[in-house]
């Protein structure tokens, strides 16, 4: 592993652990003072130093460990939090941000706003100065004035005899971490023998550590001056980051990152019990499957015409087993959506601070999984969802008591899976939406004719126009560009939905619905003559047989009106004409539609390509997947089709229909 | 610069052309392309080319002439296509590839292109040779991605779907 | 040091107390011998330690690695501290 993928490592652990330290600095904030918050915070601050220090990374360091120092005395209770010093340490979570920022893009991190570090450093020692408690800092002057830290790599392995001479190695491993930081800890249980052969006063333990710490080797080595004969203690500096260090240094930001998982699942070797892989590598796997479910698909194919005994029961095995192999391949892409709620609670504090409400942010569903890609493009169209309801959803406190509403303001982030499907909402309990406001700003900005008449769920669906906004006054929260349509694009490339429920003077809630994965997909195969098109089958209802009980555009569904259209008519294509035709019942959100086709292929597994950047703005069409019979199937956009089919079916054809079906 | 360059001859609607070798990646019998729906006609379809998906041009019609008529002489050239950095693949369909030709760099005319009949931006030069000259293409300005992109989008725009998304 | 051990049939509740020091390690080690044997769980309450060194951390390290079924909860302060610094927390996994 070369030095930047170490580096990388360490800002992507580095960011982690700042996510971890800001939410339990909210939850101080909010009054919440548990030991566990405390250390929450303690432990991101320490383990930040720890592997920066690997890098000889010296103002990320220093400017941590003396965070680290105040952490200790709360810790100890030495220190007791309240407001201002609450309000220091969010400062310097930023501060620390920032810097992991900085080293990203490669800045000089001791020219990175030198000036507050120096501020926030001072104001850090005044908590530590008024007494001599804090022992474990007596380092800090030394370290900071003559800037003479040092690692120091121990290997330190004990006479076996070493504990029937009165001596305990854990002393003296207390005791070096008194004299400073212990980096990185690494204790042996290699040598310890099963219970029945253990001789109780055998020391079996052997202990390898890395110390950051003003020592000198003289010092550090008198500290093993009395142990017995026989014992091998190894002393050696690694501070230049040497190829020495990298080994280790690209260890540790590994290991540490298990650490916030202390209830990890107690295995055999419980030290794997977390691994972290390359995004690539997992990217690199899922390609593969994806060929061999489509290999897959062809053997069985080829086997079925073979009919030769035993190979089509043999190839439904390994069909059975691919299955597995993909869904369990799927699923290492999986990830909580917490990873994009957490940031919610820092958003939302600091924009009711700015807007001068009160919001309360409720979070549910934190552990719904779903694809990373789409975690990672869901952050900013949340973050735009979420800014306005608090912009424009929620209402000032004077206008909540005024409304007979609670003066504190509600925002939910909630998400759970549904049918296949993730769903995200975002709801507040603010004025909602005015939709007179809306239908005049949309005639103002010629997005509909002044006499348009649209339903309620029309008028919601204008704020997703573009450019489409309806604030009174632009705050610099909303007014950044980016309208609700960029949201809706965002989301759609994704292949999901948006949708707006919201009730005038009770609240606004918005909804957002996903595929679980964008990789394969469960797929229904349809034809038109020899063209081969492929739907998702989480989105297809029924398939019958299209009889003649239609009107116009309507087809008369059990006596429900279903709108429909001929994909051969909606392509241009020839129809095989033969006078049966098929018609598969979509949905998708509110929308039901039929699409009539030639005939029904059947069931696939569908590995979803990208139609690239030339193909890419084809309407219709939402990706390609390969055959198993190796040819390119086109995936339709079921969205758009519904859409389409909507459109077309006039209320006439409904009316039409309606009556007939009355005689 | 070299001296000697590399060409690949082809022939197109009865006419032959050349295109430098560095750009095409490889040459392929005529697959079975799968049309793409709605899709302006120089846009042939997609094709498989081991698990990536690659759009295929039908070259005549881009140079404003009839769609290629398939034979068992048909190939489809892979060419590498870069633009901004991104280097994608594109299929071209040919009648047909019938040599690679080392050629002196003083055999290459950088004259403007009259007779070809085609637009002069997608020729850098004429080969001479016995009978004539022959059109060298400039398979990056053919196939220009922002401007078949523009096509594509634009033929869109007429479809029945347009006003769907 | 005392080890109670207490059999509630489906599993056994193991309670150790005191110091858990080289003095008394080799009547720590016997006590718990039994125990590798053990097809049920076997939940040992770590709550009662008082004091702790390297003599009486390597007799319940080696308890856990040779009894797959042990289950330790409560960790006294001594131990929580003993394990935060030899970096033993997930070696010597201990249910909150």
């Amino acid at each position: 592993m070369d030095l930047n993928e170490s580096l990388d490592l360490l800002v992507q652990e580095a960011r982690e652990l700042l996510a971890d330290m800001e939410s339990a600095l909210l939850q101080l904030e909010a009054g919440d003072i548990s030991a566990d918050c405390i250390n929450a915070i303690f432990r991101a601050a320490h383990t930040i130093k720890g592997s920066a220090g690997l890098f000889g990374l010296e103002p990320i360091v220093s400017f941590t460990h003396a965070l680290e120092s105040v952490l200790v005395r709360v810790r100890n209770n030495e220190l007791s939090i309240d407001a201002e010093l609450t309000g220091l340490l969010i400062r310097c979570a930023d501060y620390s941000r920032s810097q992991i920022d900085a080293l990203e893009h490669g800045a000089d991190l001791a020219a990175h706003d030198p000036q507050l570090r120096r501020d926030l450093i001072a104001q850090l020692q005044r908590y530590l100065k008024d007494d001599g408690a804090a022992r474990s800092n007596a380092g800090d002057s030394d370290e900071q004035s003559s800037g003479q830290l040092r690692t120091w790599k121990l290997d330190l392995r004990f006479a076996p005899d070493v504990l029937a001479n009165g001596m305990d190695p854990l002393s003296f491993l207390h005791y070096l971490s008194n004299m400073g930081e212990i980096l990185a800890m690494d204790t042996r249980t290699g040598a310890l023998p099963p219970l029945s052969a253990l001789e109780p006063e055998t020391c079996y333990l052997e202990f390898s550590l890395e110390l950051l710490t003003a020592a000198s080797a003289a010092q550090l080595r008198a500290v093993f001056d009395f142990v017995a004969e026989g014992s091998r203690i190894d002393i050696r500096c690694i501070s230049a980051p040497a190829e020495l260090a990298f080994e280790n240094a690209a260890a540790a930001p590994m290991a540490n990152a298990t650490n916030g998982e202390a209830k990890a699942s107690r295995g055999n070797n419980r030290d794997n019990a977390l691994l972290k892989v390359e995004a690539r590598k997992l990217d690199a796997l899922i390609d593969t499957v994806g060929e061999l479910v489509i290999r897959c698909a062809s053997c069985q194919n080829q086997s079925e015409q073979l009919r030769k005994a035993g190979l089509l029961e043999l190839m439904e095995e390994v069909g059975d087993l691919v299955e597995q192999i993909r869904d369990r391949a799927l699923n290492l892409r999986m990830v909580p959506i917490g990873e994009v709620f957490q940031r919610f609670p820092r958003v939302v504090r600091d924009v009711s601070r700015e807007l001068n409400k009160q919001i309360d942010l409720r979070i549910s569903g934190a552990d719904t999984e779903l694809d990373k890609t789409m975690v990672e493009k869901l952050t900013d169209p949340l973050m735009h969802i979420v800014r306005n309801a608090m912009d424009h959803g929620i209402e000032s406190v004077a206008d909540r008591i005024a409304a007979g509403k609670p003066e504190q303001g509600v925002l939910s982030l909630n998400a759970f899976h549904q049918s296949g499907t993730v769903v995200i909402e975002i709801s507040d309990d603010g004025r909602g939406l005015d939709t007179d406001k809306i239908l005049r700003k949309a005639i103002e900005r010629d997005l509909i004719p002044a006499d348009a008449k649209l339903t309620e769920k029309e008028i919601f669906a204008l704020i997703f126009a573009p450019g489409f906004s309806t604030a009174d006054t632009v705050t610099d929260l909303s007014g950044r560009g980016v309208g609700m349509d960029v949201v809706r694009q965002n989301i759609e490339l994704l292949r999901g939905s948006v949708d707006i429920r919201s009730e005038h003077g009770k609240g606004t809630t918005i909804q957002i619905q996903l595929p679980l994965t964008l990789a394969i997909i469960d797929g229904f195969e349809v034809a038109v003559n020899d063209a081969h098109f492929v739907l998702p089958l989480d989105m297809v209802v029924e398939c019958l047989e299209f009889d003649q009980q239609h009107f116009g555009n309507i087809f008369n569904l059990r006596g429900q009106p279903l709108p429909f259209m001929r994909l051969a008519q909606q392509f241009g294509i020839t129809s095989e004409g033969n006078g049966r035709e098929c018609m598969v019942v979509l949905q998708c959100g509110d929308h039901r539609a039929g699409v009539v086709v030639d005939r029904f292929v059947g069931e696939i597994q569908a590995v979803i390509k990208p139609l690239g950047k030339l193909l890419g703005g084809m309407r219709g069409f939402s990706g390609s997947t390969i055959l198993g019979d190796g040819s390119v199937a086109l995936l339709l956009d079921v969205p758009a089709l519904l859409q389409r089919a909507t459109q077309q079916a006039s209320r006439m054809d409904g009316l039409q229909l309606l009556t007939s079906l009355a005689h | 610069m070299a001296d000697i360059r590399q060409f690949l001859m082809f022939n197109l609607g009865g006419e032959t052309y050349g295109v430098a070798i560095h750009a095409i990646r490889e040459i392929l019998e005529y697959p079975g392309v799968t049309a793409i729906p709605l899709a302006p006609a120089f846009l042939r379809g997609v094709i498989n080319l081991r698990g990536a998906v690659v759009p295929v041009v039908d070259l005549s019609v881009r140079f404003g002439r009839t769609p290629t008529a398939i034979n068992r002489r048909t190939c489809i050239v892979i060419v590498e296509v870069s633009q901004g950095g991104d280097v994608s693949l594109l299929g071209v369909i040919v009648d047909g590839v019938t040599e690679v030709r080392e050629v002196e760099e003083g055999e290459v005319e950088h004259q403007p292109a009259f007779g070809t009949g085609l637009r002069n931006d997608f020729v850098t030069g004429m080969l001479k040779r016995e009978q004539g000259f022959i059109p060298i293409l400039d398979i990056g300005a053919v196939l220009a991605e922002q401007e078949l992109q523009a096509l594509i989008e634009l033929g869109d725009e007429r479809s029945p779907l347009a006003r769907a998304g | 040091m005392i080890v109670r051990v207490e059999d509630a049939s489906t599993l056994v509740n193991v309670a150790i107390e005191g110091d858990c020091t080289i003095y008394a390690a080799a009547d720590l080690r016997a006590a718990l011998l039994p125990l590798v044997k053990e097809t049920r769980p076997v939940m040992v309450d770590l709550g009662g330690i008082t004091e702790l060194d390297c003599a009486g951390l390597q007799v319940l390290l080696a308890l856990q690695k040779e009894c797959a079924l042990a289950l330790f909860s409560n960790p006294a302060p001594c131990l929580r501290q003993a394990l935060d610094l030899l970096n033993l927390n997930r070696t010597f996994a201990i249910e909150a």
